[in-house]
């Protein structure tokens, strides 16, 4: 129900006059000053290990943000714990707050299950369920309820096409998602969390295990995500975190060392840790 | 843990080194230029503009070093700052050594032996050595106040231009002679401006910001 509804209010925008398109655009601009989430104090310790340490960051709506750092800097626990999939480890304690869209995730009003609905996840290496294209992408629909085959088939070709797949894999719905490419996979990933429609897409190194042409289009591809949707990208290519985001946060040893706009972090940077970083001469 | 990042740290040292030698060579292609002017014949000044094809290679090479560092080692901050710095300075360089050569130029065409002129051109050349010198100081040892006072300084060798061309000394009724006399001192101004110019692109370097002037002229 709820997905349809969405559908119609976006449909419904396409068909606006000007007007009311510019001041949609103006609305957004106002929306995207607002953070999307806010890591206040946050602190997370796997056992006696400090791993997170007095974390305060605000992610913008509609931008592209990207956590660099040198291995075992935290930066992964960290995307974790927005969807609260770090927890999944049993010696995990957390002190801090971390809010989304202003409600603390870990409220008990806001279920594991609704924040996962809300905030997906694409990781590093694709990993799609043996099953055909299309069931990869109609799962989520499916578990949230949606039995009627009209709009299963609705929402996985608008899944697709929000993936830039359509085109390759529409002839061949029924295939097994395994016997695509290692960027066509993790395009198919991508369309999977599209498909239950949520708000923010974290992303884990989504581009380390694929080549450069499969690198470009998913690249190309967030520009295109960020319109609608809020990305975090974890990303140990500098390169890749300078070409799409909009923000970097540079984390070394579990604390956030500078966060700033992407052209600042790496043309001028305040620290010298992030100058040294970003340079190559550190980590 | 610190990388050392052996092969850029050493490819940016020898860009560092090229662009300083080609500092250096067009130091002494200037110190002396304008006495050349009056010099009793013309092979000084020959050599003058013949040596000039050599600043053009320097030059040259390093572009070539700074775009292949760019294309391998993709560097960010202050090491992009100081790559795409280099190719400009060596740039202003390669300009400053061009006006040099056109003060070769002119003593092939004509001798000049006006006292006061001759000692004013001194001067404007002087004031451009003293320039150089603190450029290089400036950028070694980091000191951004020198550098804003390097870009102020080329108002002097401005003012001399100015005194230069609106002054009566010229007393000689050969026109051709006022107006060769009237260019040298117009590449020794612009050789002050090349000056200035390179001053402004280490204040960058060190800064990370364009220095007032600079904005003002946007």
């Amino acid at each position: 129900m709820t997905l349809t509804k969405v559908k119609e209010e976006k449909n419904m925008k396409t068909t606006h006059d000007e007007t009311v398109q510019e001041r949609n655009f103006e609305g957004r601009i106002a929306e995207q000053a607002q953070p999307v989430f806010q890591a206040k104090d946050f602190n997370l310790w796997y056992g006696d290990n400090h791993a997170l340490q007095n974390i305060d960051l605000d992610f913008n709506r509609n931008e592209i943000s990207a956590i660099i750092g040198p291995s075992g800097c935290g930066k992964s626990t960290f995307i974790k714990a927005l969807n609260r999939m770090v927890e999944l480890v049993p010696i995990v304690r957390t002190e801090g707050d971390i809010l989304y869209r202003n409600q603390s995730i870990f409220d008990k009003s806001l279920t594991v299950e609704e924040l996962r609905t809300k905030v997906g996840m694409v990781f590093q290496k694709p990993n799609p369920f043996p099953k055909s294209i299309y069931d990869n992408v109609a799962y989520g629909a499916r578990v949230h309820g949606i039995r009627n085959k009209k709009v299963l088939d609705q929402v996985v070709e608008k899944s697709l096409k929000g993936a830039a797949i359509w085109d390759e894999v529409k002839d061949r719905l029924n295939d097994n998602a395994y016997g695509l490419s290692g960027g066509q996979q993790q395009r198919i990933c991508i369309a999977r969390a599209l498909a239950i429609e949520p708000d923010v897409i974290l992303m884990d190194e989504p581009t380390s295990a694929l080549d450069p042409i499969s690198t470009t289009k998913i690249e190309d591809l967030m520009q295109e995500l960020k319109k609608d949707y809020s990305i975090i990208i974890v990303t140990h290519n500098m390169q890749q975190a300078a070409r799409i985001s909009d923000r970097t946060a540079f984390f070394y040893q579990g604390h956030v060392i500078e966060y700033d706009r992407t052209n600042v972090i790496f043309e001028k940077p305040k620290d010298q840790r992030t100058e040294d970083y970003v340079s190559g001469r550190f980590g | 843990m610190m990388a050392y990042r052996g092969k850029f740290s050493d490819e940016m040292k020898r860009l560092y080194d090229n662009v300083n030698s080609l500092g250096y060579e067009c130091y002494d292609r200037l110190r002396g230029s304008t006495a050349i002017l009056s010099s009793s014949d013309t092979s000084e000044a020959r050599k003058l503009v013949s040596d000039d094809l050599r600043i053009n290679n320097l030059e040259e090479e390093i572009n070539t070093q700074a775009i292949n560092l760019i294309t391998t080692q993709q560097p960010v901050a202050t090491d992009l700052r100081l790559i795409i710095s280099s190719i400009k300075v060596a740039d202003d360089l390669e300009r400053i050594s061009d006006n040099i050569s056109n003060l070769g130029e002119v003593r092939k065409r004509v001798r000049i032996t006006n006292e006061k002129l001759l000692l004013r051109l001194s001067t404007m050349e002087h004031l451009a050595l003293l320039m150089l010198e603190d450029v290089k100081t400036a950028y070694d040892t980091r000191n951004v106040d020198l550098c804003t006072e390097i870009i102020t300084r080329d108002e002097d060798i401005d003012a001399l231009f100015v005194q230069i061309t609106t002054s009566d000394i010229f007393d000689e009724t050969d026109v051709f002679l006022t107006g060769q006399s009237q260019l040298c001192a117009k590449y020794l101004e612009r050789i002050g401006d090349h000056i200035k110019n390179i001053a402004e692109h280490v204040f960058y370097v060190l800064t990370g910001d364009k220095h007032e002037s600079r904005k003002q002229m946007n």
